[in-house]
């Protein structure tokens, strides 16, 4: 364990880090744990995110990361039993723990200095209230600005988020608008009250792919601009490499491979990080396609995991008698990174 | 050269305004393009420029208001409804979402047995199961999934079974409609490598919507560009990726994530509004996006006119300077 603690003084906003890390991360999520019943979703988890930081958590439908996102702002029932800690530094400097919180608190800090972006603004927004309306609301839930205060931070907003003649879509119906145009309304109602913390989960995948590449610059340029963290849910590694820093894949609800998104994404260690890269669409310097390497299979049902390593039914490198016996666990491989990988080193070389 | 398998010639496809006062909508106009036999023709565009639109008319799910669809000759738009049923197997579509797209209460196996029997009415019961399990076996999947139902499949399995279910008709073409557009990046590259492997084996014909031109670039032979309703761009795929002649393929292709490369900030369209069919006038519908819009593009429609062999485009840009075509604008 030594080891991973020297590995987190280079002060960088290292997903792996073990126990509060000495720069004191934003949001430190150690050996968070998510049941329904006996079955398991996600075990062990830990990453944490710096002010001012984008963390990508990148998986598959069913790898945990939706669920693990809606345990740190306190939105998952009472049917799900939460362990492990997801420490929060408030901006007065209060850290804490986003898993222990009464309702009351967590509904408090949820749109004031956590919010979320969810993947459909449609389902998210309120279909029957105007846009104007919805936003006031949020200022209103948090201390009681007058009305006029309200309305114009509204306004104000709307123009951040580049939504053309905000004046009169404070008054639109979320259908009126075009779904690019819904996710921005979104973006501009979780930034009403400057939360230190965005998570934004799959915010572009319901989109089309020019609408995808102007949000990701607005959430690239508002993040610079607010100075604010971003936690960024996607499938996609090809998102990854456009706006992280730094990145935690997720597979069968634990991290597989963790540390600075570049660097990942140039070398993966893990076979998993390797099967998602090469399922990825992607040129050559000619511009020619690479083929793809697709993963076979799929993701394993929670309720009746594989034994040993949860990846090796689907992994070209595993290994008989090791690999689907044994458990990995998240193992330091220097410059600030993980894997979970029995074979790592053996693959790498 | 011989004649294309499908012609589809200045189709035109509106719909009535929703509410009372409303103006009606656009969605295809005058779109004209050939369906080569054996090729995979990428049919690219964002929400709205009337790529599905397209397809749904192909395969009379929507009655187009003019124009032609000449599958061997015949005129598929003026077909009657009862002898384009007869037609019906000759054009086959995979949908976006495979889930809706299957019977919740039929088994696999029953789905796909309805579709074999459509192809062959008079084919024992043997021949069918046979062909069952050869076609299980053609989309990846085993003979023991014929008795699972669709909630026991993923979305990748479904997603194939849809496509068992196209191909089971042996259609002289299929329309993929976004068909890799819901699923994850991993189950969306076993679905592109599998139409590959189909594709090859069979040798489809294929229509192949979606509005990611990093997916297209993987199946495509030739890509057609949509914008508003209008054919912008149709060439060689090899030659749409390497010079994209039209500033809106252009934007398309900026936009593809790539974990290589970041994200190319001058490249994107950074237009919140979006496209809008009343902002063009009687210009180019392009025009209130282009980076390159002059004052010719608000007053003329462009009309296609050839930059390269094979390969045409839409834009005021290549008309004026023929010297400078292949070349990024």
């Amino acid at each position: 364990m030594n080891s991973m603690m020297a590995m987190a003084t280079d002060n960088r906003a290292v997903p792996l880090t073990d126990g509060p890390a000495t720069s004191s991360p934003l949001l430190g999520v150690e050996d968070l744990g998510i049941a329904f019943g006996a079955t398991k979703v996600v075990e062990g988890l830990r990453f944490s995110v710096d002010p001012g930081r984008t963390l990508a958590i990148v998986g598959e439908s069913g790898s945990g990361k939706s669920i693990t996102s809606l345990a740190v702002m306190g939105l998952l029932g009472s049917s799900a039993s939460v362990s492990g800690r997801a420490l929060f530094r408030r901006r007065d400097g209060e850290v804490v723990d986003l898993l222990r919180l009464s309702p009351g608190r967590s509904r408090a800090l949820r749109g004031d200095e956590i919010a979320m972006v969810f993947q459909e603004p449609m389902t998210a927004l309120n279909p029957v209230l105007r846009i104007g309306d919805q936003l006031v609301e949020v200022l209103r839930n948090h201390g009681r600005p007058t009305r006029g205060a309200a309305r114009a931070r509204a306004l104000e907003m709307l123009r951040t988020v580049g939504i053309p003649d905000p004046e009169s879509r404070l008054h639109a119906y979320p259908h009126e608008l075009s779904g690019g145009m819904r996710q921005r309304v979104m973006i501009a109602m979780a930034l009403m009250l400057e939360p230190g913390l965005l998570i934004a989960d799959e915010p572009t995948t319901a989109l089309d792919v020019t609408i995808q590449a102007q949000i990701l610059l607005l959430l690239r340029r508002l993040q610079k601009s607010l100075g604010m963290a971003l936690v960024f849910i996607t499938h996609d590694l090809g998102i990854v490499g456009q706006i992280a820093d730094d990145v935690a894949v997720m597979y069968s609800g634990r991290v597989v491979e963790a540390g600075p998104a570049r660097a990942v994404l140039a070398t993966p260690n893990h076979p998993y990080t390797r099967g998602l890269l090469g399922s990825a669409p992607q040129v050559d310097a000619s511009g020619t396609p690479l083929p793809l390497k697709p993963i076979p299979g799929i993701v394993p049902s929670p309720v009746f995991p594989p034994a040993g390593c949860r990846f090796h039914p689907r992994c070209g490198e595993a290994k008989a008698g090791l690999c689907d016996r044994t458990e990995p666990v998240l193992e330091p491989t220097g410059s600030a990174r993980g894997v979970s990988c029995l074979r790592w080193k053996e693959i790498a070389s | 050269m011989t004649r294309p398998l499908l012609e589809v010639r200045r189709l035109r496809k509106t719909f009535a305004p929703r509410r009372r006062g409303g103006s009606p909508v656009r969605a295809v106009t005058d779109v004209s393009f050939d369906l080569r036999e054996g090729e995979v023709l990428g049919l690219v565009g964002e929400s709205g420029s009337g790529k599905s639109t397209i397809g749904q008319c192909l395969v009379h799910l929507h009655r187009p208001d003019g124009g032609e669809i000449l599958l061997d000759g015949e005129n598929l738009a003026t077909l009657p409804r009862g002898a384009f049923r007869r037609r019906r197997t000759a054009v086959q579509m995979i949908f976006q979402d495979p889930s809706s797209a299957l019977n919740p209460r039929m088994s696999v196996g029953d789905a796909l047995r309805e579709a074999l029997r459509l192809h062959s009415p008079h084919a024992g019961r043997d021949v069918i199961e046979e062909r069952l399990e050869r076609l299980l076996r053609l989309i990846g999947l085993q003979p023991e999934h014929a008795s699972r139902y669709p909630h026991q499949l993923s979305g990748g399995q479904k997603q194939r079974i849809g496509i068992a279910r196209a191909i089971a008709v042996e259609p002289r073409c299929l329309i993929a409609d976004e068909a890799v557009s819901a699923l994850d990046v991993s189950i969306q590259a076993q679905i592109i490598t599998l139409l590959g492997d189909l594709q090859q084996s069979l040798g489809l014909t294929m229509l192949f919507i979606s509005h990611d031109l990093g997916v297209v670039r993987y199946v495509a032979d030739r890509v057609a560009v949509l914008y508003l309703g209008r054919l912008v761009e149709i060439g060689p795929a090899r030659d749409i990726f390497a010079a994209p002649a039209h500033p809106y393929t252009q934007a398309l292709l900026a936009a593809i994530p790539d974990p290589a490369r970041p994200l190319d900030e001058s490249a994107i369209l950074d237009d919140p509004a979006g496209p809008d069919p009343r902002a063009a006038g009687g210009g180019c519908a392009f025009a209130p996006r282009c980076p390159h819009v002059m004052d010719l593009c608000r007053k003329d429609q462009p009309f296609l006119t050839q930059v390269a062999a094979d390969h045409t485009c839409a834009c005021v840009l290549r008309k004026i300077h023929p010297d400078r075509q292949g070349e990024t604008v």
